[in-house]
């Protein structure tokens, strides 16, 4: 009797242990029920030509280095802190993350590795005349999953008898980033309103016994594509998708608008979530699935 | 008797019928872009009319901050407006109008107001047309921390 005693009591020391740590750890990073959105990460590059080598062409212009300062300090005055490029790229050196020596191919990996949402790409144009110089500003943001536009400006610093480019690249900037800012938050309004955009490629493994006009998949009796849209068509937001295309190996959604926050939980909401129904709902027909989420990319490989 | 009920019939009439815009809604659209000096400020020139000088100027203040707040001003860095639905936001948020707009609450934002031209009497009061420049940084900022427009992102 003594013995189970104490057994019961070394128990119920051991459960106020386990106890005590987990609710001390989910205190130390609860938020007190606030939910902060999610914010998107902007990173401003610079545009370079044809073969122009991205490593060198910052340290090599201060205009285009000027340029982008001036680009982020719009940014931070905006209360809104931007992924540093030039950070970005010494980290991806120092890492010999590169893995090509195609220039393009080395930004899209900067810009993939960085795991930027958004970026906003500066082209500075110099313009040295009879007249004077002047110093034009090409803007132009992307969304880096899907490429969708979201401002496009063009600054002009108006025509100087000066040589300091420097200062020029400044007043274009000047000239155009309150309004590039603007455009661009009426595009983010737009997502808040409608949804973050997600591209959703569903393929076939090599060896699958599927295609996408399988249809003994469910009770149905319908095409594994139509099955497909169906799906997406309730459970995209507000009923927000298109199709890209469909062929018997390969079904592609261009642009899947997600909530930013979940409905019903009201807790952010992220491709991997939506990937996880999209994978639930394929088990739910009996098939095997893998999915990968990049970005704002989801792929599911039906096995 | 029927005096009495005919002076009761005119008050419920008048308790019922819509309640009259407050001055801030009737603006007028001849706000123009001056120029930009620094970055979060600019300078407009705006008309305005009042049976009074003083009402005249007030008018043409007003003018000048509803263009930027709700239409926006083409061809400057406020193309854009600040408010994206002037109705919503206005019933939404009228007290925070009332303050800005009908209190005075924006001359906070004012950072100066002169004459362009000398006062013009014209029938029924006076003409006015005054340069403004305004911190509209500052007014973008007050909007935000009362929530009546979203911050830059999400």
């Amino acid at each position: 009797m003594k013995k189970i005693k104490k057994q019961t009591t070394i128990l119920l020391i051991v459960l106020n242990c386990i106890t005590f740590s987990l609710v001390s750890q989910s205190t130390a990073t609860s938020s007190g029920g606030q939910i902060k959105t999610v914010q998107p990460k902007i990173m401003v590059i610079p545009y370079t030509k044809e073969g122009e080598d991205i490593r060198t062409i910052l340290e090599a212009d201060v205009n285009r280095r000027i340029a982008i300062a001036k680009i982020k300090e719009a940014f931070d005055g905006r209360g809104f802190t931007t992924v540093d490029f030039t950070a970005k790229l010494k980290a991806a050196k120092d890492n010999n993350a590169f893995t090509s020596d195609n220039q393009t191919d080395i930004k899209s990996q900067i810009i993939q590795m960085s795991g930027a949402d958004i970026y906003v790409q500066a082209e500075v144009v110099v313009d040295k005349g009879q007249s004077g110089t002047s110093v034009k500003l090409i803007l132009t943001g992307y969304e880096a999953s899907t490429g969708n536009s979201l401002s496009n400006k063009v600054g002009e610093s108006g025509r100087f008898y000066a040589d300091d480019i420097g200062k020029l690249a400044s007043k274009s900037v000047e000239s155009v980033a309150e309004d590039f800012l603007n455009v661009m938050q009426t595009k983010f309004t737009d997502i808040v309103n409608n949804g973050k955009s997600v591209i959703i490629d569903i393929s076939f493994d090599a060896g699958s016994q599927y295609t996408m006009s399988s249809d003994k998949l469910g009770t149905s009796g319908l095409p594994l594509s139509d099955q497909l849209e169906e799906w997406m068509g309730k459970n995209a937001f507000k009923n927000n998708y298109h199709i890209q295309g469909t062929t018997d190996l390969k079904m592609i959604f261009d642009d899947v608008r997600i909530p930013l926050k979940d409905q019903l939980s009201g807790i952010n909401y992220n491709p991997n979530k939506f990937a996880l129904e999209i994978y639930k709902f394929l088990k739910s027909l009996s098939l095997d699935v893998k999915k990968d989420v990049k970005g704002s990319t989801i792929y599911i490989t039906i096995k | 008797m029927k005096k009495i009920l005919i002076i009761v019939v005119v008050l419920g009439l008048q308790c019922c019928s819509p309640k009259l815009q407050p001055q801030s809604q009737n603006y007028s659209a001849s706000v123009e872009f001056i120029n930009k000096d620094d970055s979060g400020t600019i300078t407009v020139r705006s008309s305005g009319f009042g049976s009074k000088k003083e009402l005249a100027v007030v008018d043409a203040q007003l003018s000048a901050f509803n263009i930027l707040l709700f239409k926006g001003l083409p061809g400057t860095d406020l193309n854009v407006p600040l408010v994206e639905n002037e109705n919503d936001a206005k019933n939404k948020y009228s007290e925070y109008f009332k303050r800005l707009l009908d209190q005075g609450d924006y001359n906070k934002f004012m950072m100066s107001s002169s004459f362009n031209s000398e006062p013009v009497a014209v029938k029924g009061g006076f003409f006015v047309s005054l340069d403004i420049k305004i911190n509209y940084n500052s007014l973008r900022k007050d909007l935000e921390q009362n929530q009546i427009i979203r911050k830059f992102g999400f």
